[in-house]
């Protein structure tokens, strides 16, 4: 069993063998740094409980691929801060299934919006001068997909 | 602003670099450049890949393009299509804007001559290219695409700058060898070429490439370049032992050619063949030889003969993916020592080949439990048998395509309908003797499918519907020209199909308002629908359809007297999304062309 610890001082106990889906730890423990426990300063104890919850689905259902189709949508279905919470954890913890899950979320989230919508689902602030906006725009003409 | 922008407070630039990653489609890249500033240098340091055609300035365009976006990996030009471009990059000509106005540019250059300067300049030229390979270092894969001012040295710039080329495409381009052998000299990485129409290369410089690219090349395609001969493919035999994938359309190739292919390439896996000059001699190399072969098509009055398929079906046991277009010379006792020896077949496409008929369909369906995919097109001799067969042996089957196959009627389509309840698509044509009965069958017993199209089979009529109506999954229905088909059918699929994206209920005489009405009520994901020819329709009809339908894409509505100016100014109103709508030209206001001119086709017929 390894012992992970939260920013918050949050402590939490996984299988060795569950963990090393965390490029990150598993060259912790090979590099002998994780005798007692890992410090994880980058990660809350909220959203460390959440990746846990990820990477033990994973290694138990390995192989149920519809089993984790389903699990994986469900599991993105947070707001938003915490979905930039994983974000960052996923790719501090280096654990790549996670980080393009939820990179991917965030992209069909983008994908088929205007302009306009994108900014206003993520509170984006428009910093183009309107005469720039339109250069910009004129200038995507040059192509076709 | 309402909210706290956390996307860009919290995520580093590697992470919404990341994100766009998953961008895969010019459009969505320009809306999210558009965002805001930060958002702007990340997408033009992660788009990977352009496309363009024919502008005004090719050469200053591809400058602009490759200072602006550093990384691009893919870069596909293609002068056959014409773009206006809102803005000059080059020398204005004449301030004249004609010039640039929709030119159809797509005419195949001729030689230019010193009188034909100016026009030269529409066409990317050598140093466009040089310019491609400065600006894109990384390039992995380039298409040309009637690039008729593009020569040798062009593509040798390319050639000693893009050292990391994986993929070439070349069409309609007069590219010389010297072109060609500099890629096999500096493009190491080389592993996929198509040549088609490239009239000035002959054996030379192909054979310098095989010699260049050995064995990284995986995938050849050469078609109507007349100077490649049986000469080249000796070469591929000898150098290129890894290939994979050889497509050839060429009455320049013989057995020969093939033969050395077959012999040299081992591991062949993919072989689509349209010379008229191969014969049974190089297939039957083929099944010696090429024991991993998955994927066979054999296209166009060639002179195959069953011993061909023999040897396939004796040697090539992989063999997944077969299609036989106009094989005259082909029969039932080919297509049985197929099936009896490549019992992993998932697709077969019969076309055309009018001796095969009932027995070697029925051979398929004893021996090929895996198939998934079936296609009969004009196989006047095929039975109800047949089907039978397939319908008790693959239960697998997912699609079904059956094109004017005049002898298969209801009978065949009940037992494909009771043994294949997997069935997601099933598409007839001009198939006059399937009737109701068949469809209640398959509305009865195939509860997965997705696709209907049951085009000029005109005994079909509304009870088939009706049991259509039990296929909740439905996505894509079409019965034009199935007269007998009215309101209680479409009312039926209304009812119950709610996923229904695309309908085509054309040249139906008895549908009318009742039916829209019902399709607003039962189906809001509608995207497409045809209704030209439907005398009944009206205004009233479709404005009820695009009250409920706002997602609504394209519309065609020609020859609909009911339909006038009005309802052709709802449609363009209601729905936000509207990307085409056919409709008479007298039927659109000046208010409404206004609103939506640039998604609206006229019918180019003059009354």
């Amino acid at each position: 069993m390894i012992v992970l610890n939260s920013s918050d001082g949050a402590t939490f106990e996984v299988e060795e063998s569950v963990a090393v889906q965390s490029q990150t730890i598993k060259h912790m423990i090979e590099d002998n740094c994780a005798d007692t426990s890992i410090p994880l300063p980058n990660v809350n104890g909220v959203t460390l409980a959440r990746v846990l919850e990820y990477i033990k689905k994973h290694a138990e259902a390995k192989d149920d691929e519809e089993g984790l189709k389903s699990f994986d949508a469900e599991f993105v279905k947070v707001d938003q801060a915490s979905l930039f919470e994983i974000i960052l954890a996923a790719n501090y913890l280096d654990i790549k299934g996670l980080l393009d899950l939820t990179c991917q979320t965030v992209a069909d989230q983008i994908k088929d919006l205007t302009v306009e919508e994108v900014r206003a689902i993520f509170n984006i602030m428009n910093d183009f001068t309107p005469e720039e906006e339109a250069k910009l725009r004129n200038d995507h003409a040059w192509a076709f997909e | 602003m309402k909210g706290h922008d956390r996307i860009n407070s919290s995520l580093p630039d590697e992470l919404i670099l990341e994100i766009f990653r998953y961008l895969d489609t010019k459009p969505s890249r320009d809306a999210a450049s558009l965002v805001c500033k930060r958002w702007l240098g990340l997408e033009r340091l992660s788009r990977d890949t352009i496309r363009i055609g024919a502008s005004g300035s090719p050469d200053g365009l591809v400058k602009m393009l490759s200072s602006r976006f550093p990384h691009v990996r893919n870069v596909f030009i293609d002068e056959r299509r014409s773009i206006t471009l809102p803005f000059q990059f080059g020398k204005r000509r004449r301030a004249d804007h004609s010039a640039l106005s929709p030119l159809k540019l797509q005419f195949a250059a001729g030689k230019t001559g010193p009188e034909d300067y100016e026009t030269e300049t529409y066409y990317l030229s050598d140093a466009g290219l040089a310019v491609v390979g400065d600006g894109f270092s990384k390039l992995e894969k380039l298409s040309l695409i009637w690039c008729s001012n593009v020569t040798s040295l062009g593509l040798r710039s390319i050639a000693e700058k893009c050292n990391a080329l994986k993929s070439l495409d070349l069409q309609g381009c007069y590219v010389g060898d010297q072109g060609l052998a500099a890629v096999g000299e500096w493009c190491k990485q080389l592993e996929d070429l198509n040549l088609r129409f490239c009239e000035g290369l002959t054996d030379t410089g192909l054979v310098n490439l095989a010699l260049g690219c050995r064995r990284k090349l995986k995938s050849l395609g050469v078609a109507a370049c007349a100077k490649i001969t049986d000469v080249s493919l000796e070469a591929v035999g000898s150098y290129c032992q890894s290939l994979e994938t050889l497509s050839l359309d060429s009455e320049f190739i013989h057995n020969k050619g093939v033969l050395a292919v077959a012999k040299g390439c081992r591991v062949l896996k993919v072989l689509k063949l349209q010379c008229i000059n191969v014969t049974d001699e190089a297939l039957e190399a083929v099944g010696i030889f090429c024991n991993t072969l998955e994927f066979l098509a054999l296209y166009s009055f060639q002179r195959f003969t069953d011993k061909s398929l023999c040897a396939i079906g004796k040697g090539c046991k992989r063999l997944k993916n077969l299609t036989l277009s106009d094989c005259y010379f082909l029969s039932d006792k080919g297509l049985e020592a197929v099936a009896v020896g490549c019992t992993e077949l998932t697709h077969l496409e019969v076309n055309g080949c009018h001796n095969i008929g009932t027995f070697g369909l029925e051979s398929i369906g004893r021996s090929c439990a895996s198939l998934s995919e079936l296609a009969l097109l004009y196989c006047q001799k095929i039975g109800n048998f047949a089907l039978s067969e397939i319908g008790r042996g693959c239960k697998f089957l997912q699609a079904l395509h059956l094109v004017d196959c005049s002898s298969i009627g209801d009978d065949a389509i009940i037992s494909i309908a009771k043994g294949c309840r997997n069935l997601k698509k099933l598409h007839i044509r001009r198939c006059y003797e399937v009737g109701s009965k068949g469809i209640v069958a398959v509305g009865e017993n195939c509860k997965f499918l997705t696709d209907l199209s049951l085009r000029f089979c005109d005994k079909i009529g509304d009870e088939a519907l009706v049991a259509i109506g039990n296929c909740h999954s439905l996505r894509y229905l079409n019965v034009s020209g199935c007269h007998h088909i009215g309101d209680a059918g479409i009312i039926a699929i209304a009812r119950g199909c709610p996923e229904l994206s695309y309908l085509d209920v054309s040249v139906l005489q008895n549908l009318g308002d009742m039916a829209m009405a019902e399709m607003s009520e039962g189906c809001p994901m509608l995207k497409d629908i045809v209704l030209s020819h439907c005398r009944q329709i009206t205004d009233v009809g479709l404005s009820y359809l695009v009250s409920r339908c706002t997602l609504l894409e394209t519309c065609h509505m020609v020859y609909c007297p009911g339909i006038t100016t009005v309802g052709v100014a709802t449609v363009v109103a209601s729905c936000a999304n509207i990307k085409k709508v056919l409709v008479e030209r007298w039927k659109v206001s000046q208010r409404t062309r206004r609103r939506a001119g640039s998604t609206i086709s006229y019918l180019c017929v003059d009354l």
